[in-house]
């Protein structure tokens, strides 16, 4: 009998949880699935569903919110990260040109806006990490270090080099 | 937040906007849990992977780990920038009343408002000149001050204590430059690069400090080249300042090969700096002949069998391998650090997004008197790089073969390569970094 009710205690733990993290998704999901595809991710969508999964099965991550959104993102930066390295990989042993964005995607996207997003995918994966971080979530320096897994002096380091790289590819002042 | 900043945060919007999720992503999710589960089990570790050098065809997820560290100062861009004109992120101001500032000893204008808003003069100002290339009537301005931090800006928080500030003008009125923790001189370092800015579209000029007895700055280009800098000092300015400038190669705010020369008032020279810039190192190409083979790896898995060879191509080190691709480092061989070098895991792909080396290969270059390097990995293992010497005057070449476990070279391991001389002496350290 104690065995049972330990097991349904489990199962009301893992139930609660889910509901957490089904919350979680509903309210962050888009704004996951948008972060990786800034991050240069091929396949956002599965980037961002691995991050809530891995959440998932971190159920004590859920007894404090800000601390499981701080998962899943800093989940989405790891996974674009190694999908990087793994299509780095296919790249070099299968040369092709580079993805470029769809006719539908290029036809909204202004001629400006373009040009700079072109200029991020140039940069070395961190910085563009610590760019989109800053300026399109709006983190906080000690945000974007548990997000990069870094110090914030290398928060700092990297969005000063990636925006005066951007400055130089974009023709401006950083 | 200045142009680039708004046109970034705009285009970031406009993107972002334009990608949704699948609206039936959470039953995806669900499933694909199951899937994930599944393949997990069906890519467990195998129980006895091969020690030796193995490549498989479908792993190969190799990763460059960036030296970090010692070549900040040298290619350090630094903290914050800052524009005429622009407004900060978040403003804020220093309580107290502003400071007294001396003026500027060359010019009547001096640097603009927001930059000495951003961090508050707490030495003198001073104001040195150098010659505007192309134009002989014309002449570049570079400020220099120690300021007070300014921890309500967000990118001040991490760096208490004086901050070291330089703004560069040219006489069209165009302006910038930012602050950054003062470098560390000594240990023979007599001068360190602090930034470099662009000053119209010809020109570079590079800034920083240097101990006091350094009376001189040139740069010398690696055609011959000279350009004259100049170097100063104010009340309150702990190092002299120095700024040189040079003309520029299309596409990069410097010049390959160019050096800059740190002279004593007897004209002796003290040191020499390469002069990079931000912006990273050239697109090196790889040269028909004349490099050292620092490392061979054998046929494995369908995979040809493969090298890593280094060349010095204009004062750069680059190293390549087939199975990269191509270059897959290269740094500056001349000033700091005395020894500098890089990580490759090789190992099985576990899949979609997990990876697990099993062996790390690492190599580099290091000045003539590091006699020896020991390398250190995070668990406290010490493995000793082999030497290789190289027909490149004051430089040599090392590698290390590390066989190691994944849990030795997680994600962001650092891993500590320490150069020793010939007496025992520590004569260098670097970070090999994280790997990525």
């Amino acid at each position: 009998m104690g065995m049972a009710n330990l097991h349904a205690g489990l199962d009301a733990d893992r139930l609660a949880a889910e509901e957490g993290v089904a919350g979680l998704f509903r309210a962050r999901y888009p704004e996951m699935v948008r972060l990786a595809d800034l991050l240069g991710a091929d396949d956002p969508e599965d980037i961002a569903q691995e991050a809530f999964a891995r959440l998932l099965r971190k159920h004590g991550s859920l007894r404090n919110p800000d601390a499981a959104l701080a998962y899943v993102r800093a989940s989405v930066c790891n996974l674009t990260r190694n999908r990087h390295r793994h299509l780095r990989v296919v790249r070099l042993r299968t040369p092709s040109a580079p993805p470029e964005a769809s006719s539908e995607q290029a036809a909204i996207l202004r001629e400006d806006h373009r040009e700079v997003i072109a200029a991020l995918a140039q940069l070395p994966s961190r910085r563009r990490e610590a760019i989109v971080l800053r300026y399109w979530l709006d983190l906080s320096e000690r945000e974007i270090a548990a997000a990069m897994g870094v110090s914030q002096g290398t928060v700092k380091s990297n969005v000063s080099r990636g925006l005066a790289a951007l400055a130089l590819a974009l023709g401006e002042k950083a | 937040m200045n142009v680039l900043e708004e046109r970034l945060r705009a285009a970031l919007q406009a993107h972002a906007e334009d990608f949704q999720g699948h609206p039936d992503a959470w039953r995806r999710l669900q499933a694909g849990r199951m899937r994930r589960a599944a393949r997990r089990r069906r890519l467990a570790p195998r129980a006895s992977w091969p020690a030796g050098f193995v490549i498989p065809a479908a792993a190969a997820a190799a990763v460059l780990a960036i030296v970090v560290a010692a070549a900040l100062v040298v290619n350090g861009v630094p903290g914050r920038t800052g524009t005429a004109g622009a407004s900060r992120p978040t403003p804020a101001r220093t309580p107290g009343p502003a400071p007294r500032l001396a003026r500027p000893p060359y010019s009547s204008s001096g640097p603009p408002e927001m930059m000495l808003e951003m961090d508050p003069p707490s030495s003198a100002v001073i104001g040195l000149r150098v010659p505007w290339i192309g134009k002989k009537a014309d002449k570049v301005e570079a400020y220099f001050w120690l300021g007070r931090n300014n921890p309500a800006f967000w990118l001040d928080q991490l760096n208490p204590g004086p901050q070291f500030c330089h703004d560069v003008v040219n006489l069209t009125g165009e302006s910038s430059g930012f602050c950054w923790p003062l470098p560390g001189l000594g240990s023979g370092l007599v001068a360190a690069v602090t930034g470099s800015e662009g000053v119209g579209t010809d020109q570079t000029i590079m800034v920083g400090v240097a101990e006091p007895q350094v009376a001189s700055v040139t740069a010398v280009l690696s055609d011959g080249r000279t350009y004259p800098g100049a170097v100063g000092t104010g009340r309150g300015l702990t190092d002299k300042a120095w700024t040189v400038g040079y003309p520029w190669t299309k596409g990069y705010p410097y010049t390959r090969g160019a050096r800059l020369i740190f002279r004593s008032a007897s004209g002796k020279v003290l040191g020499t700096l390469p002069a990079v810039a931000p912006a990273g190192p050239p697109q090196l190409t790889r040269p028909t002949s004349g490099g050292v083979r620092v490392y061979s790896y054998p046929a494995s898995g369908g995979e040809p069998a493969g090298q890593v060879d280094a060349y010095l191509i204009d004062g750069w080190v680059g190293f390549w391998s087939p199975i990269w691709g191509g270059t897959i480092s290269q740094d500056l061989a001349a000033g700091p650090p005395a020894l500098a070098g890089l990580a490759l895991p090789f190992g099985l792909n576990r899949g979609y997004h997990e990876d697990a080396w099993t062996k790390l290969l690492s190599f580099g270059y290091a000045h003539a008197n590091v006699a020896r390097i020991t390398l250190r990995l995070p668990n406290g293992r010490q493995v000793s790089a082999s030497m290789i010497a190289v027909p490149w005057p004051g430089l040599r070449l090392w590698t290390a073969d590390l066989p190691v476990s994944a849990q030795d070279i997680a994600p962001r391991t650092i891993i500590t390569a320490t150069g020793y001389d010939a007496a025992g002496h520590v004569v260098g350290q670097v970070q090999l970094g994280q790997l990525e």
